[in-house]
């Protein structure tokens, strides 16, 4: 490969990392909402809007194919929540129904449309961002970049001015949709709202991304998002720069290993999750591992304040609290006794005489407190 | 002309039947399980889990050997099931996200496999996109041998553990307290689980095999409250299902798993419909019981 990068495989980043940012940000709500599958569910939905499109105006460029595709988006939230609410379904068991029904009865129509249409099943999966770059939108003769690129690139200038607009109530129905409706906000509203911008999302980055990385992508950066923030604002900022990385991170990889660039940039969501799950603070494993150690020290600094301050007073004062005898009384091994030990004296609950450990003021009140409760 | 032929009942034809038949018995039985265990959207994730495992065993084995496949593909299904477990477990991800972001980043690594496969394209790997639509008419004899002891194995295990499964399923801290060992049916119902979903693959594809899964045991939930009735109306109207759908796909020249997966909401949708209109029946002889009895009381009070 010479001179990569080349403007084509600019091309191809712009669109991958313009779909990355509108995917993250109607992501984002799905997840914080629990509605994570919501996202497969559209995803493979639209298929039946768009054949239904078709069949109408018969044209593959027409804008139709995106307003029925959306419309089958949300048509589907709608069917899952009527299984839920009027035909006693579980949500999960919901979800599970409705995508492989629509899904089978576009199938069904593409196969029997085959001769008339070119409409390729796999490529709804798998998406074309290695060719995004051939379809050019033309303004008079010439051509202004791909025409996914504008596409997405509108999409994500509307949902920052949705943002905008609509920021505070979010955030109000997002944490506490009680109170946001007795404050006269209405939940259903935003949740059609939310779902109908999510079923845009879907239809506009399929084309490009495919369904499986438009689903990685919603649900991935967010989720690694919400292990580093607990803002909304936060949450979402972070997405969209998870976003960017997974895909900036999958499109390089990706054309040096000469890979599908979804794929790659798929797992590339992943490895940013696996990343945040190690390294977050609080819930990240290196966090949680650091503090179960605290805890523990904590735990073992209490129990030698208590023998101390036990026998600290008493005829066996020499014996007990004399440091080198530790190892015996506690049954602790001696470079535990020295950790726990320095750690308690630099945090002035230990003194030491003589050879002999006696509790100061501070930690014989610990040891009453740990004792007494 | 051979009268019983009407149907010009193939012998390919009989083995996708008796092929569709088997998986949907396996499927029906074990995915009411599911529904009731409320992970019926672990069947969809598990699917799309172990397409890079099928392609993996494919690259591994440079033939299609189902053998080779089947094991990539459940290793790969029983990595997702294990990932999602610990997220949900050890993190503050919900389940929900968690399904979703381990399904699309196995797939994202099946779909990398898949663009490798094409770059360097031989004879063997012909059909292997089958697997994401599946390919029900593909089905040879050596299968149904295979589907026949899925089917066998889902039903003796859910026959000799059926009190265990049925208090695990409903009470699970009861089940703990009664000293059953949970983790051991766990184990053994996650086994199953990916065993039927990776051998469905091939007939159903990574994106219908969760209805396959599902569809039957909610429409038997509309039939009965017994546990046992539905499990058994779901595995029996999952092989229904399968003959019927195998044979219109065969008859309407339509693909064979989507066929079977509309088939099957007609039945669900059909099944709410008759419960729905039983319900409002009940409701009205039952209305018309308590005013019979009200005037009954009245004419007990008047004497």
């Amino acid at each position: 490969m010479n001179n990569f990068p080349d403007t084509a495989d600019l091309q191809t980043l712009l669109v991958a990392c313009l779909g990355a940012v509108a995917c993250a940000l109607g992501g984002a709500f799905l997840v914080l909402r629990r509605l994570s599958l919501l996202a497969d569910a559209i995803s493979h939905s639209i298929l039946l809007g768009i054949v239904l499109a078709w069949i109408l105006v018969r044209d593959l460029g027409s804008p139709f194919l995106l307003l029925g595709a959306t419309a089958s988006g949300v048509f589907a939230v709608w069917l899952v929540e009527w299984f839920q609410q009027r035909a006693g379904i579980k949500e999960d068991a919901a979800m599970g129904l409705v995508f492989p029904a629509l899904f089978s009865a576009a199938v069904v129509l593409i196969s029997q449309l085959a001769h008339s249409v070119h409409l390729d099943t796999d490529a709804v999966i798998n998406g074309r961002l290695e060719l995004a770059f051939l379809d050019p939108l033309i303004v008079g003769n010439t051509p202004i970049g791909p025409r996914s690129a504008w596409i997405l690139g509108g999409l994500v200038a509307l949902q920052l001015i949705l943002l905008a607009i609509f920021f505070h109530p979010l955030r109000i129905v997002w944490f506490d949709p009680a109170f946001a409706a007795s404050i006269g906000i209405s939940p259903v509203l935003f949740h059609w709202c939310v779902t109908t911008t999510a079923s845009l999302t879907c239809v506009s980055a399929f084309d490009a991304l495919g369904s499986i990385l438009v689903v990685a992508l919603m649900v991935g950066p967010a989720s690694s998002a919400l292990l580093w923030a607990r803002q909304l604002s936060g949450v979402l900022v972070l997405s969209v720069l998870f976003a960017l990385v997974s895909a900036t991170l999958g499109f390089v990889t990706g054309a040096i290993l000469d890979v599908s660039l979804s794929g790659m940039i798929a797992v590339c969501t992943g490895v940013v999750f696996g990343i945040s799950w190690f390294a977050a603070p609080e819930d990240g494993l290196v966090a949680q591992w650091a503090r179960k150690r605290r805890q523990v020290l904590e735990f073992r600094i209490g129990l030698l304040l208590v023998h101390l301050s036990t026998h600290e007073d008493g005829p066996d004062s020499d014996e007990e609290c004399r440091y080198d005898r530790l190892t015996s009384h506690l049954k602790w091994p001696e470079t535990l006794v020295t950790d726990v030990t320095s750690d308690a004296l630099r945090r002035e609950l230990l003194i030491e005489e003589k050879g002999l450990l006696r509790c100061t003021l501070r930690g014989r009140d610990l040891a009453k407190h740990l004792s007494t409760n | 002309m051979n009268p019983l032929n009407l149907w010009e009942i193939t012998p390919g034809l009989a083995t996708v039947v008796l092929g569709t038949a088997l998986l949907g018995l396996a499927t029906g039985a074990l995915g009411s399980l599911a529904v009731l265990r409320r992970n019926s959207l672990m069947g969809d994730a598990l699917s799309h889990a172990a397409y890079p495992g099928l392609l993996a065993g494919f690259l591994l084995s440079g033939t299609k050997s189902v053998a080779m496949m089947v094991l990539g593909a459940s290793i790969f299904a029983a990595l997702a099931q294990w990932l999602t477990g610990l997220l949900i477990r050890s993190t503050r991800v919900r389940p929900d996200a968690a399904l979703a972001l381990v399904m699309g980043c196995f797939f994202g690594f099946g779909m990398i496999l898949q663009s490798h496969l094409q770059q360097n394209p031989s004879a063997a790997q012909a059909g292997l996109k089958d697997y994401l639509f599946g390919q029900a008419g593909l089905l040879l004899e050596e299968d149904i041998a295979l589907l026949a002891a899925l089917a066998l194995l889902v039903l003796v295990a859910l026959v000799m553990g059926w009190s265990r499964w049925k208090i695990i399923t409903f009470d699970r801290a009861h089940a703990v307290s009664l000293g059953i060992n949970v983790f051991f049916w766990d184990v053994l119902y996650n086994f199953l689980f990916i065993l039927s979903v990776v051998i469905g693959l091939q007939v159903a594809g990574v994106v219908l095999m969760s209805a396959l899964l599902i569809m039957p045991g909610c429409a038997a939930r509309y039939w009965t409250k017994r546990m046992s009735t539905m499990v058994t109306l779901a595995g029996a109207s999952g092989a229904i299902l399968g003959v019927g759908g195998t044979f219109a796909s065969d008859q309407l020249s339509w693909p064979p798993g989507p066929t079977i997966v509309l088939l099957g909401f007609a039945w669900l949708i059909i099944s709410f419909f008759v419960r729905d209109i039983r319900k409002k029946r009940n409701q009205y002889s039952g209305n018309s019981a308590k005013i019979s009895d009200a005037l009954h009381l009245g004419g007990v009070g008047a004497n």
